[in-house]
C-alpha cells in the first residue's frame, strides 16, 4: 500500500489559509431570515478549515487561499457604475431576454422585469432579497437544501451568512418562459467580495433558461466571491443553466452548484471558465427520479498562473437515470487545471447510463493538468464510463492544415476553437453559442504566447 | 514448457486451506516493539546497518498515521500488538527437498511444489512463515552466475549488490506498511542476473501463512544487470483461522540498462488476510518492468504496483486482474511515475465483482513538465456479478511537459442477458454460461500469463463463480 498523493506540486507549502476578511456580517430583512444568517455564520466559525491531506483539495494550490482586507457592499464610483450598465445593459440592446438583473458589489444597480403575462401566469423572478421578503415559503422550502460534498462546505456557509444578491425564479406547472433570464454580477473594486446566489424552481413540465454572468470592472482585478447556485428541475421539466466567469486576473472565486432533477426533468448546465487567479467549480447532480437527465458542460481557456480547480459529483439514485459530463480544458503558460469527478450510482439505481469525460490540451510545455475521473458503482445492470485524456495539439492537424496554406498560428488556433465547438454545440442555441465563442476567441488572442 | 500444461501449482482455496500445529523453533512472541526488531535481528544474526535500518524504520512505522484519509476504514481493524512477528523452524534454507521437516515438506506437497519444479522451473524457494524452507536453483542457471536465494543469505553472501539497492527504490517512509515491513522483514526472496543472461524458464516462490495471527513480512530484491531478462513467480496461500492475519510485503526491482522483469504474482490468500503489500520497479535506459498482478483471495487487498521510468525509452506496464467476492475488497491499482524522455507505460486493470464483494482501481500517473514524448494508456474494466456487488475507480492523472499523452478509461458493465439466454440455449447451464462469459472477459490479459497460469486462473475463475448465480 502506498501513499498516493505524492508527488505533491504545492508551490508554497508552508502557506496556511487567511480567512482574515470574514467577519460577523451585518443583519438585514426580517427575523427569520436574520436567523438563519446568524446560524449560517455560527456553523461557518465552527467549522475547521479543509486540512491539508483532504482528498478534495488534492492537487490545489492552498497558497492562494490569502482573505485579507476585503470589504463587502462598498459603493461604487460614478465611473464603475457606467461602465457596469455599459456593458451588461446598453451594448446588449440587441439581445432579446425575458428579465435582467445587475448587481454591483453585491448591489442592485439595474433590473428588466417578467413581461405582465408571465407574472400574471405566476412566474417569479426576484432579486434575492425581495423574493426572501415576499415568497418566504419558498425560499425556506427550497434555499440551501441541497449541500455540496466536495470540500468547500465552508465556503457554502459563509455564503449564507453574507448572501444579499442573486435572483429567485419560480416557474409554475406547465409553464414555459421562451426568453432567457440574465443575471450579472460585477466586482467594482480590488478588494471587494460577493456572494451572488442563484436560486432555480421549476415545477412539473415547465421550461427555462438562465444566463448568469460573473464579472470585474477591472481585468487585472482581484477580489474574492462565494457563489451558490442551486437548481431544483421538477418532473418533465427542462431547465438550462449556464454561468459565464468572466473574473478580473487576481479574483479568487468559489462557484458551488447544485442540481436536483426529478422524472423525465431534463437539466443541462454550461460553465464557461475563462478569469480569476484561482476558481473553484463544485457542481453536483442528483438524478432522483426515474427518467431525468443531466447534462453537465464545462469550457475553460487557462493562460498566465491561473489555476482552475473544478471538482463534479454525478449521483444516481433513481433507476433508469442518465448523466452525460464532459469537462474541456485549453491550458496555455503555467496554468493549472484540476479535474476531479465521480459518478455514483447507488444501491438499486439500476439502468443508470452515465458518462464523465475530461479532455485537457495542453498548448505550452509548463501547463499542468491534473485529472481525477472517478466511479462508485453499486448497482450491476448499469453503463457507466469515463474518459480522460491529455495531449498537445497533434502535429499531423498542423502539417495538414499548413499544407493547406493556412499559417501556424491560425491552425493552432483553428484547432483550439474547434475543439471546444463539441461542447458549445450541445447547447443548441446558436446566438449564445457565437457569444460564448467569440470571449473564447478574445481570450485566447490575448495570450500573448500562443 | 508446452508439455506441461496440467497445472501442479495448486492454488485454490480449498487445496490451501489446511494448516499443521507446528512447534516453532523461534518465536518472537506476540506484539512490536523494539524488543521483537533486536529478537529478530538476534535469531538472523544481521549486521549492524541492518539493526539501525530496522529500528529506525520502526520509528517511522510508529509515527505514521494509518491512511484511512483515502482508504478504507477496514484497515482499523487491524490491531498490530496482536499480531506475531517472527516464526521459524531455524533460518537456513535447506537445499535438497529431503532435508526440509516433516510436517514443512507436508504442507508444500500439497500445494505441488517439488513436482512443478521438477517440470520445469528453473528455480523454486518456498517460504513457510517468516523463513524460506526450501531454497535450490537449477544448476544451468546458477552456473550462469544468476544468484537466487533468500533476503538473509542474499544480505549475508552478497552485501555488496544488496547493500547497493535495498530500500532504495521503495524507501522506508514511502508509506506506513513499508516501513513496518523495513522493521520486522523476514525472508522474501534476493535475484541478482548478471550483465547479458537470460533466464529461459520463470524463477519461482511460495508463500504460506501458517500460523494463526502471525504476520508475514517477506522482502523481496531483484536485480537485472545490464541486457539481463528474468521472470518471476509468486503464489500465496494460507489456512483460513478464525482471526485476521496480516501480510504486508515490500518487493522492489531494479532493471538496469536494457534488462526486462517480468513479475507475476497470483494471490490466494484465504478471506482473512489484511494483504498490503508496496511493490514497485526502477526501470533505467530501454528497460522494460511488467507486474502481472492476479488477486483472488484475501479480505482486504491494497497494492498499487508502481514503476519509476528513470531512463530514456524504458517501459512500465501492469496488468492487473481483480476478483472480488462476498466480503472481500480488493483495492488494485498501478502507478507510473515517467521521470526521463520518450518512456512509455501502460496499464490495463480488469475487475469483477460477486456478491457484495467491493473491488477498487487506484491509480496514479505523473509526467513532469521537463519531459517530451511521454506516453499513457490506463484502461479498467469491471463486470458486475450480481445487483449488489460494488465496483469503484480513482485514478489520479497529472501532465505536463511537451508532447506527452496520456489517455484513461474506464467502464462498468454487467454480463449481457443475451450471451447467457444464447449460451443456455445450447444446452450449458447458466452458472457455466456465466463462467465462460467472465473467462471471456479476462481472456485478453490471461493470455498473457504462463500457460500453467491461465489454466489455473480459469479453474479459480469456475471455482470462484459456483453458486453466484440464481
Amino acid at each position: 500500500m502506498e501513499v498516493l498523493d505524492q508527488p505533491q506540486t504545492t508551490k508554497s507549502a508552508g502557506a496556511t489559509p487567511s480567512l482574515a476578511s470574514f467577519v460577523a456580517p451585518t443583519a438585514s430583512g426580517s427575523s427569520w431570515w436574520t436567523q438563519l444568517q446568524q446560524d449560517a455564520w455560527k456553523q461557518y466559525q465552527s467549522m475547521p478549515f479543509p486540512a491539508r491531506n483532504d482528498e478534495h483539495f488534492r492537487f490545489t494550490d492552498r497558497s492562494k487561499f490569502q482573505f485579507e482586507n476585503l470589504s463587502h457592499r462598498s459603493a461604487l464610483s460614478d465611473k464603475a457604475k457606467k461602465q457596469i450598465l455599459q456593458t451588461s445593459v446598453d451594448d446588449r440592446l440587441k439581445k432579446q431576454v425575458g428579465g435582467r438583473f445587475v448587481f454591483g458589489n453585491d448591489q442592485l444597480l439595474f433590473r428588466q422585469d417578467l413581461a405582465k403575462e408571465l407574472a400574471a401566469q405566476g412566474v417569479i423572478w426576484k432579486p434575492f432579497l425581495e423574493a426572501v421578503e415576499q415568497h418566504p415559503e419558498l425560499i425556506q422550502k427550497h434555499f440551501m437544501k441541497e449541500v455540496t460534498t466536495l470540500g468547500s462546505e465552508k465556503f457554502a456557509r459563509l455564503h449564507q451568512a453574507y448572501v444579499q444578491a442573486g435572483t429567485f425564479i419560480y416557474i409554475p406547472k406547465n409553464v414555459e418562459v421562451n426568453l432567457p433570464l440574465e443575471a450579472f454580477h460585477w466586482i467594482g473594486d480590488d478588494k471587494e467580495m460577493v456572494f451572488p446566489h442563484t436560486l432555480i424552481v421549476a415545477e412539473a413540465n415547465s421550461k427555462v433558461e438562465i444566463i448568469d454572468f460573473f464579472q470585474s470592472v477591472d481585468s487585472e482585478n482581484g477580489g474574492f466571491c462565494a457563489a451558490v447556485c442551486d437548481l431544483h428541475a421538477g418532473p418533465g421539466a427542462q431547465v438550462r443553466y449556464v454561468a459565464t466567469q468572466l473574473w478580473g486576473r487576481q479574483t479568487r472565486s468559489f462557484q458551488l452548484q447544485s442540481i436536483l432533477v426529478d422524472k423525465d426533468a431534463h437539466s443541462k448546465t454550461l460553465n464557461l471558465n475563462m478569469g480569476g487567479a484561482y476558481s473553484r467549480l463544485e457542481s453536483k447532480s442528483r438524478m432522483i427520479g426515474s427518467g431525468s437527465r443531466s447534462d453537465m458542460l464545462s469550457l475553460t481557456v487557462a493562460n498566465d498562473k491561473q489555476e482552475f480547480d473544478q471538482r463534479t459529483f454525478q449521483e444516481h439514485v433513481a433507476q433508469s437515470t442518465n448523466s452525460d459530463l464532459l469537462f474541456k480544458n485549453a491550458l496555455a503558460d503555467e496554468s493549472r487545471t484540476i479535474f476531479s469527478g465521480m459518478i455514483e450510482v447507488d444501491l438499486g439505481a439500476q439502468k443508470t447510463d452515465a458518462y464523465q469525460s475530461n479532455r485537457n490540451l495542453l498548448l505550452s510545455d509548463t501547463a499542468d493538468a491534473n485529472s481525477m475521473p472517478g466511479l462508485e458503482i453499486n448497482a450491476n445492470d448499469v453503463r457507466c464510463t469515463h474518459g480522460s485524456t491529455t495531449s498537445q495539439i497533434d502535429d499531423a492537424e498542423m502539417f495538414y492544415m499548413r499544407s493547406r496554406g493556412v499559417p501556424l498560428s491560425i491552425a493552432r488556433k483553428l484547432f483550439t476553437l474547434g475543439f471546444f465547438q463539441e461542447v458549445l454545440e450541445r447547447i443548441n442555441d446558436k446566438e449564445l453559442e457565437t457569444e460564448l465563442l467569440d470571449l473564447i476567441d478574445k481570450k485566447y488572442s490575448q495570450t500573448k504566447s500562443l | 514448457m508446452s508439455e506441461t500444461a496440467t497445472p501442479d501449482i495448486n492454488i485454490d482455496r480449498s487445496v490451501g486451506d489446511f494448516h499443521y500445529d507446528m512447534s516453532y523453533e523461534f518465536d518472537a512472541g506476540i506484539g512490536l516493539s523494539e524488543k521483537t526488531v533486536d529478537y529478530i535481528c538476534d535469531v538472523k544474526g544481521d549486521p549492524q546497518w541492518i539493526r539501525d535500518f530496522r529500528k529506525q524504520a520502526l520509528k517511522v512505522f510508529e509515527s505514521k498515521p494509518m491512511p484511512t484519509h483515502w482508504a478504507t476504514k477496514d484497515l482499523e481493524n487491524i490491531i498490530f500488538q496482536n499480531i506475531r512477528y517472527y516464526l521459524s523452524q531455524g533460518q537456513v534454507p535447506k537445499r535438497s527437498w529431503d532435508d526440509v521437516p516433516d510436517d514443512v515438506k507436508k504442507t508444500f506437497e500439497r500445494l505441488g511444489i517439488p513436482e512443478a519444479e521438477r517440470k520445469f522451473l528453473s528455480g523454486v524457494e518456498a517460504q513457510f512463515d517468516s523463513e524460506a524452507a526450501y531454497s535450490n536453483i537449477k544448476a544451468i542457471v546458477a552456473e550462469q552466475g544468476v544468484i537466487f536465494v533468500g533476503s538473509t543469505e542474499g544480505l549475508h553472501k552478497h552485501p555488496e549488490i544488496f547493500k547497493k539497492w535495498f530500500g532504495k527504490v521503495i524507501p522506508t517512509t514511502d508509506n506506513k506498511f513499508s516501513a513496518l515491513n523495513s522493521a520486522v522483514f523476514s525472508g522474501g526472496s534476493f535475484i541478482y542476473i548478471p550483465p547479458g543472461v537470460k533466464v529461459k524458464h520463470p524463477l519461482q516462490a511460495y508463500f504460506r501463512i501458517n500460523a494463526q495471527n502471525f504476520g508475514q513480512f517477506e522482502r523481496t530484491l531483484i536485480i537485472a544487470d545490464e541486457g539481463a531478462e528474468v521472470t518471476y513467480m509468486e503464489g500465496c496461500t494460507a489456512p483460513k483461522f478464525e482471526t485476521a492475519t496480516l501480510h504486508s510485503a515490500v518487493v522492489e526491482l531494479v532493471a538496469l540498462k536494457g534488462a526486462k522483469i517480468q513479475y507475476i504474482t497470483v494471490q490466494n490468500w484465504s478471506s482473512n488476510v489484511f494483504n498490503l503489500v508496496t511493490k514497485r520497479g526502477l526501470a533505467m535506459e530501454d528497460a522494460e518492468i511488467k507486474w502481472i498482478d492476479c488477486n483472488i483471495g484475501s479480505r482486504l487487498t491494497m497494492k498499487y504496483p508502481g514503476v519509476i521510468l528513470k531512463g530514456k525509452r524504458a517501459r512500465g506496464e501492469v496488468i492487473s486482474i481483480a476478483m472480488a467476492n462476498s466480503g472481500q475488497h480488493q483495492d488494485t491499482g498501478a502507478k507510473m511515475y515517467h521521470l526521463a524522455d520518450d518512456t512509455t507505460s501502460n496499464i490495463v486493470a480488469k475487475s469483477i465483482g460477486i456478491g457484495d464483494g467491493r473491488s477498487t482501481y487506484r491509480g496514479m500517473v505523473h509526467i513532469p513538465k521537463h519531459l517530451k514524448g511521454c506516453k499513457n494508456n490506463t484502461e479498467c474494466d469491471a463486470l458486475l456479478i450480481n445487483t449488489n456487488s460494488r465496483t469503484d475507480t480513482y485514478p489520479a492523472i497529472q501532465v505536463r511537459g511537451n508532447k506527452n499523452s496520456v489517455q484513461h478509461e474506464a467502464s462498468v458493465s454487467k454480463v449481457s442477458a443475451e450471451q447467457i439466454f444464447y449460451m443456455q440455449q445450447r444446452g450449458l447451464t447458466e452458472a457455466q454460461a456465466m463462467s465462460l462469459s467472465v473467462n471471456g472477459f479476462v481472456n485478453d490479459l490471461v493470455r498473457q500469463f504462463p500457460l500453467e497460469y491461465s489454466v489455473e486462473l480459469k479453474r479459480l475463475i469456475d471455482l470462484e463463480m459456483e453458486g453466484s448465480v440464481g
